[in-house]
């Protein structure tokens, strides 16, 4: 059995050739951040993530120098296969060739050929011994400016009185993007944007762009491991007390639910909260790895001074939108500072940590008094301490996190993804986070909003019985021992999830995916005595293909259902049908894609959400609600070796309203439109 | 007044409590149907025909919410060369104050390498002192079909007379039909039942077993419609079976067994 699984791995393996080095990025992407997409926004940004797939792929690893923290960077690769490689390695010496791959447990077709891209046994160049001058002349240069607008006017810009509310900026969104980097250790990154409605060189931001963020990245110094002046993100343990950037939560891939830390990266992406900003560095000390850090940044929130002098705000801006007098104002207005310090301990498969960290603010943080408040972070500095571990044993992967505040409650989780059998896999998760557990920095897995107020378990398994076919489930029972925003009580929940996958060889893949999910809410029955809760239902059927005609031609489709049902509400049932067209020529000066989608929901709590191809590093998981259609073309366009430019053209047309969006976003029709254009230049 | 609070929880959640499961079954999701062994005394009579010693288990489970319900179960199984024999005593209830048993016997034979049936015929009397005492007869059937590889399909119909106490407020006696299935790879067992009851509710039971070398076995699983789940472990050793499982709802919290039997 072992025999003829290792024979087909090597048949993958060598006739996957060149056509896997053309991996969909897209697709890894949507994978890892399709579920977490209604808690991230419209217009978060994934081109951290992205980037990294395009940086390996041009740099793969080297399997005989990685020490697991690249492959670790993926963000797809088991904990387990890492282990079980590096252990690989240790046993039998380096790899002489990319083959040896398939003597490593853990290790199935669908992995390969994702993995494939980013890997190489070919040694690269290090840092050691290169001079200033070679740095210059052998790094390599990425410059990008993007610019986007949408083409119907909103009404905040078209709002003169300057005593309401209003747009003070223009509607062009307009965001730089540089980096230098010299092989896999050293990188420089330089992000500025604008968006849409936010001043330029002028009011607020008379230095220019809203948002700047830089970076100077080093690794594998002698002692030190990482540094990073500038722009940071801290990701530890299981994310209970401090994790910046990108978090995944749950997805259709059970062995997700095991988060990835990737200790100290610089933070290169253009979303304007979640990270860290000063100097940190990671320094291998024997077994121990030490990452002492500090940040100080500006945050928004709105100020108001007490009777006595002190400063307060009912809660931070979460948006790093500065387009009206109001977020104009509180733009910067509370500075925090954070200090603290991480230390890791390997040990072979076993890992540890402890972590602890300072937050303070020069303005109290006073949420507003109400009853779902009361164990809610008041006061102007705390103390987060956490441990946690990880260790894999036989085809199982334990990991675990404990995180207290002083002052506050603790935060527990623990897990395992287990490998029963080659075709069958297990995880579960436990998690128990009290309700005066308090964070900043915190992105666990969680079912409501954050690490706090939550008790749950989660379970989920994936079997795999042949390359084609790929049956994965999970459920997640959750309680709420607290009252949340809009539910007045303490409530509870479940999440479950079955899909089916089923590919043909390098053609083609349909899935069928059903979810569940009901939790309770306040109900919108007026005139009763007391606040009452209600169950919501929802629930979600999709059956999604991608069929490749040729080299260059692939369809995608997807047809999805969206059904919500709530006590004293009207039920709603939406659906959807998108069709994408996708052109890719292996070697060619054009390429594109395109789609149009169908859609129809009762109201918005129907909505769907389904991800979007963009320009490269843009993407976006819009809403998909009301009556109408949505279309979009996007064009790349290579003008030589070194400089790419991409157009972008997005429309909702919707049936039977007058008016698009809410507020100050309000389009007059009933469509709207954007339009993007980007240029790189590599040199 | 403790007394008639215990009664209502009891008679609230009967649709879980009076259809005992064996502990290896419980922790497996309250699947069944497609097993074999001792335990198919309370779920799929066929699978009795699967025991190949003289067997007895017994098995103790405390019930949501209160420590005060709970079920105790005596279970007997004797291969013979005619077919498999089993007997069973099953009692549910508050000492004292409410007992609903169930006693009766069993036999499961194969009809050649694939095919296996059994039915059961058992008394059930339910018990209020001082104010209740009613009985009747109850027939279950059930067939497995064994398959090369070793999956097996079973079926199951549980009370197929629809036998009642001529009451349904102080207690019923379930009549249900089961589907299951059983996957074995390597040395994980996954099966899976859908159960349709004939108050018109389906259900559906999802469970795994995952034997870590002879000894030791850890257990998984989960229900719904309603939700919940379970887990459990049992320990083979030599020729004693301890098994325990435990049920897990989210507003009425656990409900946990032991079980220890005894393989001649």
């Amino acid at each position: 059995m072992r025999f003829s699984r290792r024979i087909i791995l090597f048949i993958v393996l060598s006739s996957i050739g060149h056509v896997y080095a053309q991996t969909d990025v897209d697709i890894l992407v949507e994978r890892l951040t399709e579920l977490a997409a209604e808690d991230l926004g419209e217009d978060f940004d994934l081109s951290d993530l992205a980037d990294r797939f395009y940086f390996y792929q041009q740099h793969p690893i080297d399997l005989n120098r990685t020490d697991g923290r690249e492959l670790n960077e993926l963000q797809f690769v088991p904990q387990l296969f890492i282990d079980n490689l590096l252990e690989h390695r240790r046993r039998s010496g380096e790899f002489v060739a990319i083959q040896e791959l398939q003597a490593i447990d853990g290790l199935d077709s669908s992995l390969l050929r994702l993995l494939l891209p980013y890997v190489t046994v070919r040694s690269t160049s290090s840092l050691s011994g290169v001079g200033v001058g070679e740095l210059l002349q052998g790094g390599e240069n990425d410059l990008m400016v993007r610019y986007g607008r949408t083409v119907q006017q909103r009404r905040g810009y078209a709002i003169k009185d300057t005593s309401r509310s209003r747009y003070l900026g223009s509607p062009d969104q307009v965001f730089v993007r540089y980096r230098y980097r010299y092989g896999n250790d050293l990188q420089v990154a330089l992000n500025m944007k604008k968006d849409a409605g936010e001043s330029f060189f002028s009011g607020a931001q008379r230095y220019g762009f809203d948002f700047y963020s830089g970076s100077v990245y080093l690794r594998n110094r002698g002692r030190f491991k990482d540094i990073v002046i500038g722009d940071y993100a801290l990701q530890f343990g299981q994310g209970l007390a401090l994790w910046n950037g990108l978090g995944f939560g749950k997805g259709a891939a059970v062995q997700g639910i095991a988060k990835q830390a990737t200790g100290l990266r610089p933070y290169t992406s253009s979303n304007e909260l979640l990270f860290l900003r000063g100097g940190a560095a990671t320094v291998a000390v024997g077994s121990l790895a030490v990452t002492p850090f500090f940040s100080w940044r500006r945050l928004d929130g709105s100020v108001s001074e007490g009777d006595d002098g002190q400063t307060t705000t009912g809660s931070l801006g979460q948006t790093g939108l500065h387009r009206t007098p109001t977020e104009a104002a509180n733009r910067g207005a509370v500075q925090q500072w954070v200090s603290g310090a991480n230390v890791a301990y390997q040990r072979a498969r076993f890992r540890a940590g402890v972590l602890t960290y300072y937050t303070r603010f020069d303005t109290a943080i006073e949420p507003q008094p109400l009853l779902r408040n009361r164990y809610a972070f008041r006061g102007d500095s705390h103390w987060n301490s956490s441990f946690y571990y990880s260790h894999s044993w036989r085809g199982i992967y334990f990991f675990g996190e404990a995180a207290h505040n002083y002052g506050g409650g603790f935060a527990v989780t623990q897990g395992l993804v287990a490998t029963l059998h080659h075709h069958l896999s297990l995880a579960l998760h436990y998690r128990n986070y009290q309700r005066n557990y308090h964070s900043f920095f915190s992105q666990g897995i969680a079912a409501g909003s954050g690490v706090a107020n939550e008790h749950g378990f989660y379970a989920g398994l994936t079997y795999h019985p042949s390359r084609k076919v790929e049956w994965t489930m999970y459920v997640d029972a959750f309680r709420f021992p607290w009252l949340r925003y809009r539910v007045d009580m303490p409530s509870q929940g479940i999440d479950m999830l079955t899909q089916f996958t089923y590919t043909w060889y390098k053609r083609a893949h349909v899935s069928v995916r059903y979810r569940y999910r009901q939790q309770q809410e306040n109900t919108a029955i007026d005139q009763q005595p007391h606040r009452l809760v209600a169950n919501v239902l929802r629930q979600q059927a999709r059956i999604s293909g991608q069929y490749m005609l040729s080299d260059r031609w692939t369809m995608r489709s997807r047809l999805e259902l969206s059904h919500y049902r709530k006590e004293g509400e009207a039920t709603e049932l939406g659906l959807m049908a998108y069709h994408d067209v996708i052109y890719k020529p292996l070697n060619g000066r054009l390429s594109g894609n395109m789609r149009l989608a169908v859609f129809g929901t009762p109201g918005y709590n129907s909505r769907m959400y389904a991800y979007e191809n963009d320009v490269l590093y843009g993407y976006s998981f819009p809403v998909y609600h009301n009556n109408g259609i949505r279309a979009y073309v996007n064009a790349r366009c290579r003008l030589g070796r070194r400089v790419d430019v991409w157009l972008r053209y997005a429309t909702f047309i919707y049936r039977g309203i007058d008016e698009v969006g809410s507020g100050l976003d309000v389009i007059a029709g009933n469509q709207r439109s954007d339009v993007k254009m980007q240029l790189r230049w590599q040199f | 007044m403790i007394g008639r609070c215990l009664l209502l929880l009891l008679i609230s959640c009967e649709s879980f409590a009076q259809t005992y499961v064996g502990p290896s079954h419980q922790a497996m999701g309250e699947t069944g149907t497609a097993l074999e062994g001792i335990y198919s005394l309370t779920a799929n009579p066929a699978g009795l025909a699967g025991l190949n010693r003289i067997a007895v288990h017994l098995g103790y489970q405390y019930h949501f919410l209160s420590t005060d319900i709970t079920t105790q179960a005596a279970l007997l199984g004797v291969p013979t060369r005619l077919g498999t024999w089993g007997l069973a005593v099953r009692r549910y209830g508050i000492d004292g104050a409410y007992h609903d048993t169930r006693s009766g016997f069993a036999f499961a034979r194969r009809f050649g390498p694939r095919l296996s049936a059994g039915m059961s015929a058992s008394y059930h009397q339910l018990y209020i002192p001082k104010y209740l005492s009613v009985y009747s007869f109850a027939v279950d059937m059930g067939i497995q079909y064994h398959f090369n590889q070793g999956s097996t399909i079973g079926f199951q119909y549980t009370n197929v007379g629809h036998a009642d106490y001529g009451t349904t407020v102080y207690g019923t006696i379930p009549s249900f039909m089961k589907i299951g299935f059983s996957y074995p790879l390597a040395s994980v067992l996954v099966t899976a039942d859908l159960a349709y009851r004939f108050e018109n509710s389906l259900s559906g039971h999802l469970g795994i077993a995952y034997g870590i070398g002879e000894v030791f076995c850890l257990r998984g699983g989960l229900s719904v419609n309603p939700l919940r789940q379970h887990a459990g472990f049992g320990v083979r050793w030599q020729r004693f079976i301890f098994d325990t499982a435990a049920t897990f709802h989210q507003r009425l919290g656990a409900s946990p067994q032991i079980g220890v039997g005894y393989a001649f």
